[in-house]
């Protein structure tokens, strides 16, 4: 199904690297992404995959210091932000992209009442609203009791918290909201609560977002279309149903299972053997292949290009596994705008 | 918040009772009469002692000695300093004005250019400027204040004659008005300066590792994301939440920064209550000694609840949890 | 069960970490040489050539010269001899101090800690009560009406700063105490005190070594604010006296309150970093 709806966020090869004292960390190795209007995309990964920092990059708030977009564009509705001056950068925060983020009790300010800090965010991108009521429709749209507006972040359970946070994103009115692991640090029941809310919220306002996370069964139930990350690498896309149907790279392959805690002949709980590369390397070829149960010598030559899977052209892989389609390398990575 | 309120009186009270012991055991356990701790070494006129023997009940057993005790200081007797021709008690008030005089401004500003070293410091973690402040707190725990008052003086009084070296107001002349407190702020400046840089000593440290500690808090990042400038996110989010750690350290220090302002005034012949406190060890009067003690410790214990109160306004979760965080 | 053991007795190697630390912190070493150049000097004292720092003689208030290096005071007394003398009262008094402070602190620590209860309620509030109390005034209160010397001046600086190695103390008794090791060592049939002496406090010993230095600093300075009140006894050499006297002379002797006044901070100076680089060194948690 080709969609129809103009992208809202692009990020084009974006390579960034943090500057640490062990040496230079190639944290983003090439990523490429596309989020659509309206569209709910997720970005799959373990801890260490660059996921966060994809996120963060969109909104430049990793480090100043330490940090560097060396290569890549970021297009929000088409602008590049990578060429913005760090005061442009600041006023484009929040509208059209806001971001949540995962722990929700570190992330309000605990010396700032609620009410508060949504409204500093309608202050900031609605100012002729009226924002007391403003404030109180937000509050009531992420399902709170109107009281909490005068309430300290320290005086609310954690999936209050991340409802409050989501209010303070959702009054920047975004087109696009960027969830970072949401509901991790959730127990199941309010995990729920906060994927209906979610779900919720884009039918009603019509907002895209892109879902952060290393749990798959949360992209299952929230996501259209998902991207598996790497090493800063993008190895997998394509639409939910058909990644999840047919798993391709030996990577995600082993994701599922992991998720799945499938059992394998011994018994033993299945998970990916080996640890996520050290980034401080140079990269050559697929970052998965020391770990990848059916690597081969290319692997470890070059990256390999992307091969498209489904007809459609919905779902794609960057695997040695499989036959490099023949179109250009950017055109296939920007299959999802087609 | 009254909860709270109640949590700590319910700490000072005990505090200040176990004050008044010790006050009532130097009396007695330093060698000597504790006559002459009562009345002092000045001539006092006679049947004086005998009075005094009576109404602190010497010759009765130490219980209701203490019960005596503790009975006179409720009546806000603490006694007659014959040196001064005055009681005791207001003695102490009149001069303790012109400590905090001393001492509030030198607070202030001391609070102030803390925070303002810490917020430029901060962004350059590690630096020969950061590593300068961390020196400076350092040299300040280690400086003698009252030397520091020595060496202002023979630099800025004696060597360079900018300002007043003594006193806190010219002798020769009568003023009245806006000259007269000019003349006293005049007088104030040196004392003042060496007072603020001892202070600074104990909020550059703190304020320096709680502006550090606020900026690399996650909720930051929730206010850049919100599309707050720097500024604004500095202003209302960073520095109130680094504020408090220093405003507590501020007032829980209230006693080490009396003592700093009392051995200053030796030095520059303030007339509050250090020079009281150094005069009244020339004339062995007792009794202005231990009030000064007194006074100053209870000033110490109403500093430490003030400022669970004011950490307690500044911070909600500490009103929340009402109790007292080391 | 390795880890404990190694925190009982420091194997070689850290020992060696231990010293890089320290080493790597230069304040630190150079502190802990002028530190030790100190007591040298003062061991040496009645050995050294030079004028007695109590002899009076003609040349009153001489400015520094080749004569007298730091000058003479009011009486011809020689400064520099006297900063000398000095050092004696000074690291006595710092010494004895921070020694009894520790002890007690030590003992009085470990037991609230360890047994906790109404014992350790006991203990906190009353140091909480003695870190309330501005010291310094206290201190002079009682030396004005008890008169100087000093022992006395030792006994009460101690009094005044053990509550700061108790509170140490119990906490890291607190926190040892409940380390596998020693459940493992109670589980052999020890009886508790045997525990208490020769497993948990050898292991808390660390920082209040580093707290036990800083209170050498604080005696140090505490005996100078005494003196220099006029709490100390006039036959007495200390840094703190003869800042007293140079009081009195601000305008035509500076050298009277200068060099010792800098004696003074050099060595208050010298003990705080030695704590602190003390502590960072005995700290496994710092980098190297």
């Amino acid at each position: 199904m080709p969609q129809t709806k103009p992208p809202i966020l692009q990020l084009d090869d974006v390579r960034l690297t943090f500057r640490t004292r062990a040496g230079t960390v190639r944290a983003l190795n090439g990523a490429s992404l596309t989020v659509h209007e309206g569209e709910a995309v997720g970005l799959v990964g373990e801890s260490g995959s660059g996921k966060s920092t994809l996120a963060r990059a969109v909104l430049g708030l990793n480090p100043e210091r330490s940090s560097r977009i060396e290569a890549g564009r970021i297009l929000i509705a088409g602008r590049d932000v990578t060429r913005l001056s760090q005061a442009e950068w600041e006023a484009a925060r929040g509208h059209p992209v806001a971001m949540v983020f995962q722990d929700p009790l570190s992330f309000l300010n605990p010396i700032m009442r609620i009410g508060r800090q949504i409204a500093e965010s309608i202050e900031r991108h609605a100012p002729d609203r009226r924002v007391e009521q403003r404030v109180g429709e937000l509050i009531e749209l992420v399902k709170l009791p109107s009281s909490l507006a005068r309430a300290y972040p320290h005086e609310l359970s954690g999936g209050m918290r991340q409802r409050a946070l989501l209010a303070v994103a959702l009054a920047c009115e975004p087109r696009l909201l960027i969830a970072d692991e949401p509901t991790t640090a959730l127990d199941v029941t309010t995990q729920a609560e906060i994927l209906a809310l979610l779900r919720d919220l884009r039918e009603k306002l019509g907002m895209a977002m892109l879902l952060i996370t290393h749990d798959l069964g949360i992209v299952a139930s929230a996501c259209e279309r998902l991207y598996v990350i790497y090493a800063g690498r993008v190895l997998e896309w394509g639409r939910a149903q058909d990644v999840f149907g047919a798993p391709a790279h030996p990577y995600t392959v082993g994701l599922f299972h992991a998720a799945r805690a499938d059992r394998d002949a011994q018994g033993r709980f299945a998970t990916i053997g080996g640890e996520p590369p050290d980034l401080g390397e140079t990269a050559q070829g697929c970052p998965f292949a020391p770990r990848c149960p059916k690597a081969m010598a290319e692997c470890a030559r070059a990256m390999p290009h992307a091969s498209v899977l489904a007809d459609g052209e919905t779902h794609a892989v960057r695997c040695w596994l499989y036959p490099p389609t023949r179109e250009s390398e950017t055109a296939v990575e920007r299959l999802g705008e087609a | 918040m009254r909860r709270f309120l109640v949590a700590r009186l319910g700490w000072a009270i005990p505090v200040i009772l176990a004050i008044l012991i010790v006050n009532f055991l130097i009396i007695h356990i330093v060698p000597g009469n504790p006559i002459q701790a009562l009345i002092g070494d000045f001539p006092a006129p006679p049947g004086y002692a005998d009075q005094v023997r009576h109404e602190f009940g010497l010759d009765r057993p130490v219980l209701t000695q203490l019960g005596l005790y503790l009975l006179n200081l409720a009546k806000g007797q603490l006694g007659f300093s014959f040196a001064n021709r005055q009681p005791v008690l207001g003695l102490i008030i009149e001069r303790a004005q012109f400590t905090l005089l001393l001492m509030l401004p030198a607070l202030a500003a001391a609070a102030l250019l803390g925070i303002v070293m810490a917020l430029a410091a901060a962004p350059r973690a590690g630096s020969l400027y950061d590593s300068g402040l961390t020196a400076l707190s350092l040299v300040g725990f280690s400086l003698p204040i009252f030397w520091l008052g020595q060496l202002l003086v023979i630099v800025f009084a004696i060597k360079l004659r900018l300002l007043p070296a003594q006193g806190m107001f010219s002798l020769r002349t009568r003023l009245t008005g806006w000259a007269y407190i000019l003349d006293v702020g005049w007088h104030l400046i040196l004392p003042m300066f060496a007072v603020t840089i001892y202070y600074v000593a104990i909020v550059a440290r703190v304020a320096r590792a709680s502006v550090l500690d606020a900026l690399s808090q996650d909720f930051v990042l929730t206010a850049k994301a919100k599309g707050l400038s720097r500024r604004h996110v500095l202003w209302r989010h960073v520095l109130p939440n680094a504020l408090i750690p220093v405003v507590t350290v501020i007032g829980y220090n209230f006693g080490y920064s009396l003592t700093g302002a009392i051995l200053v005034e030796t030095v520059f012949a303030w007339p509050g209550l250090g020079n009281l406190f150094i005069t009244s060890i020339g004339n062995r009067d007792y009794p202005v000694l231990q009030g000064i003690f007194l006074l100053t410790a209870i000033a110490v214990v109403i500093a430490n609840v003030a400022t669970d109160l004011i950490y307690a306004a500044l911070d909600p979760r500490v009103r929340a949890a009402g109790f007292r965080h080391a | 069960m390795p880890l404990s053991i190694r925190e009982c007795a420091p194997p070689a190697f850290a020992m060696r970490r231990m010293w890089r630390r320290f080493l790597a912190y230069r304040a630190g070493v150079l502190a802990a040489a002028y530190v030790l150049l100190l007591v040298l000097v003062a061991l040496a004292t009645p050995f050294l050539p030079g004028p007695d720092p109590r002899q009076i003689s003609d040349e009153v208030m001489q400015a520094p010269s080749l004569a007298h290096l730091l000058g003479t005071d009011e009486l011809g007394r020689d400064v520099l001899s006297g900063i000398i003398h000095g050092i004696e009262v000074s690291l006595t008094v710092g010494f004895a101090a921070a020694l009894a402070a520790t002890i007690i602190g030590v003992v009085i620590g470990a037991a609230a800690g360890y047994y906790g209860g109404a014992l350790d309620l006991l203990v906190m509030r009353i140091a909480e009560i003695f870190q309330v109390v501005p010291s310094f005034i206290l201190a002079a209160v009682i030396v004005a009406l008890s008169g100087p010397g000093l022992t006395r001046v030792v006994t009460v600086i101690a009094l005044l700063a053990w509550p700061q190695v108790a509170r140490l103390m119990r906490g890291e008794v607190m926190r040892i105490k409940g380390l596998e090791f020693v459940d493992a060592v109670r589980c052999l049939g020890v009886r508790e005190p045997v525990i208490l002496a020769t497993e948990v406090v050898p292991n808390a010993l660390a920082p209040v070594l580093a707290a036990g230095t800083l209170i050498v600093a604080q005696a140090i300075l505490l005996e100078a604010a005494l003196s220099f009140l006029g709490l100390s006894s006039a036959d007495l050499v200390s840094w703190g006296r003869m800042l007293n006297s140079g009081q009195r002379f601000l305008y035509n002797a500076w050298w009277l309150s200068v060099f010792p006044g800098s004696a003074i901070f050099l060595t208050v100076l010298a003990f705080n970093l030695l704590g602190d680089a003390i502590g960072v060194a005995l700290n496994p948690r710092t980098e190297a």
